[in-house]
């Protein structure tokens, strides 16, 4: 119920879609569970990407972008039940109450974190929460994150770095500025996951409240994409691992991994801006594991684009100096492929209308394709060797 | 101090009332001398200017050297930053006048014999001059608040922002309402309320120069969500620069409406045509939207005798004046409205010495405006040779190093 309230404040009228959304979901649900259990999944992933494509087309644009936001959080949970339910994670099934409140909980409607439904009756069926210091720094810490990203992102970029600069250094200035906006909202959905309780994890009756939903640390300074596209959401990351990627995995490798930033492009709204640069991302994910994964069989260096594990079988290790200026070249690729792909998100009108396919376009010709250029090249450097 | 300075002033109104139209505006419209910056740059290229010269000196010298109208002095007396903030409000005014009219004829040269000359008349470019510094108090006024020079007011307070869902914090905006209401009613204090048509074309001038700055404020937002939605928008307000206003302004110069009056004493009857009509750039007589703007306070109107300058709902049926108003809508004729500048006499060439301008004989110009400002009479080419400082390094820590190069440069003077 607070969570309606929430979003009456915030989204006032729309939140009708929401609402209408999430009936629905459950009515669907509700019909293929008594069809068969097996083809739940599936069957509300496809409503829901009818539901996203219907509301792009035939919502009004300002609207739209405002809600969805709170959209993608809710089309992520209502999948992420059908998914469970089809692969038995849940045995029973939610009836009304327990789904309205999950899909609707205050912590996290608006900006919220997902969280899957077990974590959420586990912990409202927990009957001793004190209100305890290390819940109260952890609010403190978020909330003061929160709001230095979101002067960083609004205030202190612009007063740095001005207009008249060399182009790339304002094309970075863009992207930096729409990185820490983000840091700020998933700070926000921190705080509010953190307030209303969840969000913790619980080892031998010790709480700790280690939810973190982006690293800003690991992307701001990076060892390769892939670990930046892991760190910006963590809980979006883990549901598309879950839900996407490990179903899609008989399909092949690549497959997969298209099909994972396909979903996730399908999830954020049909916006050829963010379907650009979510697909693009796929293809440079991809060539660079690939091509890193390659170097460090050939020179047997833990170069690769995931963090080697301390067990690895590589003669040198991360603290070998080639390994280090290897990481660090691939880092600084990394910051030069994010500043490209996130130039776009400037404070133009079309903020708040969704950016079009020409705004795209314009931009990325200004620097003249130059990121996937350098892509395509890595890709034919690595098939040749 | 202040009653002993206030014989002159008042004898100087008394003086004042038989030649005519009106005294005391502000800034380059003062009729009195202005205190000119005896640094001139141009405002885009420096930041924040220090009054050296004037920090030493109290609030009452201050005012003083400012030659203001009684009341606007004691407005000036109430608070440190208002005095500071109109000196700074005359200089920009200048600077901005100097640099938009730098390759015209008429440089804006601000020497008090010709400029009050200019003021008498109503040329255009006094009516460039008033609409300037109106404007340029409004937009110091407004930057001041937000600086917190003045402690009568502090950021925007973001009332007539609207209350939609997502606006979180208002920041600090420039309080260009408290610029506007400063302005309006420092402008009025130092200002006889005439009747006659210059008057009218003076208040129309300085409302347009407000008028400027308040169109020109823009609203600008970001907006944060998860992946770039609007779910939150930070929103704040920004005044223009001066340099768009006076590009603005200079705009409306160019296309200044000059008033043509009728007079229709003999007949008694209002005319075929409105009183009131204007003429533009190219010659054609156009007539007027709204002659209620143009006529300016509408209180003042009510019950004047003065047939010069006769409303429109007047004895002529409001109808037929009504459907040529709508004819002149679906026409499209570029009419003017209450966002044009109105001047009342054609200017001179300025191109000769004359009382309203040293003429442009010996004017440095460049290969672009010289055609222009020599008037045809061509110009000189003169070869001199210029040091300037080049090839500069920075030495750590801290100092700079800089060579002189001698370069010889061409300079056109007009004939």
């Amino acid at each position: 119920m607070l969570g309606l309230l929430a979003l009456h404040m915030f989204f006032q009228r729309n939140l009708f879609y929401l609402v209408l959304c999430c009936t629905l979901c459950y009515l669907v649900l509700v019909f293929t569970n008594w069809r068969n259990r097996d083809y739940c999944g599936v069957s509300m992933a496809c409503f829901i990407v009818a539901y996203l494509v219907a509301c792009e087309y035939f919502i009004q644009s300002t609207v739209w972008h405002s809600i969805r936001g709170a959209q993608i959080i809710l089309s992520m949970k209502v999948i992420g039940i059908a998914f469970d339910l089809t692969n038995g994670s849940i045995i029973e099934f939610p009836d009304v109450f327990a789904f309205f409140g999950y899909n609707f909980c205050v912590g996290t409607v608006i900006f919220g974190p997902w969280i899957s439904f077990q974590e959420y009756k586990h912990i409202l069926s927990q009957h001793r929460r004190p209100i305890k210091a290390m819940w109260v720094l952890k609010i403190f810490f978020s909330v003061s994150c929160s709001l230095l990203c979101v002067m960083c992102s609004t205030c202190f970029v612009h007063w740095l770095i001005l207009d008249n600069n060399f182009k790339y250094i304002v094309a970075y200035r863009d992207a930096q500025s729409f990185r820490f906006s983000h840091y700020f909202i998933s700070f926000l959905s921190e705080t509010s996951v953190i307030l209303c309780g969840l969000g913790a994890s619980h080892t031998n009756e010790e709480v700790k409240w280690d939810l973190r939903v982006s690293k800003p640390l690991q992307i701001e300074l990076p060892r390769s994409l892939v670990e930046v596209v892991t760190n910006w959401n963590i809980p979006m990351h883990n549901w598309l691992k879950n839900y996407v990627f490990k179903s899609a995995r008989p399909l092949g490798n690549f497959a997969a991994v298209f099909l994972t930033y396909i979903a996730s492009a399908l999830l954020h709204g049909l916006n050829f801006q963010l379907a650009a640069v979510l697909l693009s991302l796929g293809v440079y994910t991809y060539v660079e594991y690939v091509f890193r994964n390659k170097l460090a069989v050939i020179f047997e260096a833990c170069v690769k684009a995931k963090r080697c594990t301390d067990g690895c079988s590589h003669v040198y290790k991360h603290n070998h100096p080639y390994v280090i200026f290897t990481n660090v070249l691939f880092g600084c690729l990394a910051i030069f492929h994010l500043t490209y792909l996130g130039l776009m998100f400037d404070t133009s009108s079309q903020d708040e209308v969704g950016y079009s396919m020409e705004h795209t376009l314009k931009k990325w010709s200004a620097l003249n394709f130059i990121s996937h250029w350098v892509v395509l090249g890595t890709y034919l450097f690595n098939i040749m060797i | 101090m202040r009653v002993s300075r206030a014989t002159p002033l008042i004898t100087l109104l008394t003086l004042m009332c038989c030649f005519g139209p009106t005294f005391g505006y502000f800034g380059l419209s003062a009729k009195k001398r202005i205190l000119v910056s005896s640094v001139s740059f141009h405002p885009h290229l420096v930041g924040d200017r220090k009054h050296d010269d004037t920090s030493g000196m109290s609030t009452g010298e201050l005012c003083d050297l400012m030659w203001l109208h009684q009341k606007q002095h004691r407005m000036c007396l109430r608070d440190r930053g208002i005095a500071d903030t109109l000196l700074e409000a005359v200089s920009l005014s200048t600077n901005e006048c100097e640099y938009q009219f730098r390759n015209e004829r008429w440089n804006c040269s601000l020497e008090d014999q010709y400029r009050l000359n200019i003021l008498k008349k109503g040329f255009k470019e006094t009516s460039f001059l008033y609409a300037i510094s109106s404007a340029s108090l409004v937009h110091t006024f407004a930057r001041a608040c937000s600086r917190g020079t003045i402690e009568r007011c502090t950021c925007d307070e973001a009332k007539s922002l609207k209350n939609e869902e997502a606006w979180l914090w208002g920041g600090c905006g420039d309080n260009v309402r408290f610029g506007l209401k400063f302005s309006r009613r420092f402008l009025r204090a130092g200002k006889r309320r005439g009747k006659d048509i210059r008057a009218r074309v003076d208040q129309h001038n300085i409302k347009l120069g407000r008028k400027v700055v308040k169109a020109e404020v823009k609203t600008r937002c970001k907006c944060h969500g998860i992946s770039g939605s609007c779910t939150v928008r930070t929103c704040w307000r920004q005044l223009a620069t001066f340099l768009d206003i006076g590009n603005i302004l200079k705009a409306k110069y160019e296309n200044s409406y000059k008033v043509l009056t009728f007079t229709n004493d003999a007949t008694g009857k209002s005319p075929i045509s409105n009183d009131v009509t204007l003429e533009n750039n190219s010659g054609n007589i156009v007539r007027p939207l709204q002659l209620k703007e143009l006529t300016g306070d509408n209180r003042t109107d009510r019950g004047t005798v003065n047939n010069r300058f006769r409303k429109s709902k007047s004895k002529r049926d409001r109808t037929s004046v009504q459907t040529s108003n709508k004819n002149r809508n679906s026409d499209g004729d570029i009419a003017p409205s209450s966002n044009s500048m109105v001047h009342l006499e054609d200017s001179p060439t300025y191109c000769e010495a004359s009382p309203y301008s040293k003429g442009t004989r010996g004017r440095v110009c460049d290969k672009t405006s010289c055609d222009v400002m020599c008037c045809g009479r061509g110009y000189n080419i003169r070869s001199t040779i210029v040091r300037r400082a080049c090839q500069c390094q920075v030495h750590w820590c801290c100092y700079v190093d800089c060579k002189q190069c001698i370069n010889e440069e061409e300079v056109f003077l007009c004939k």
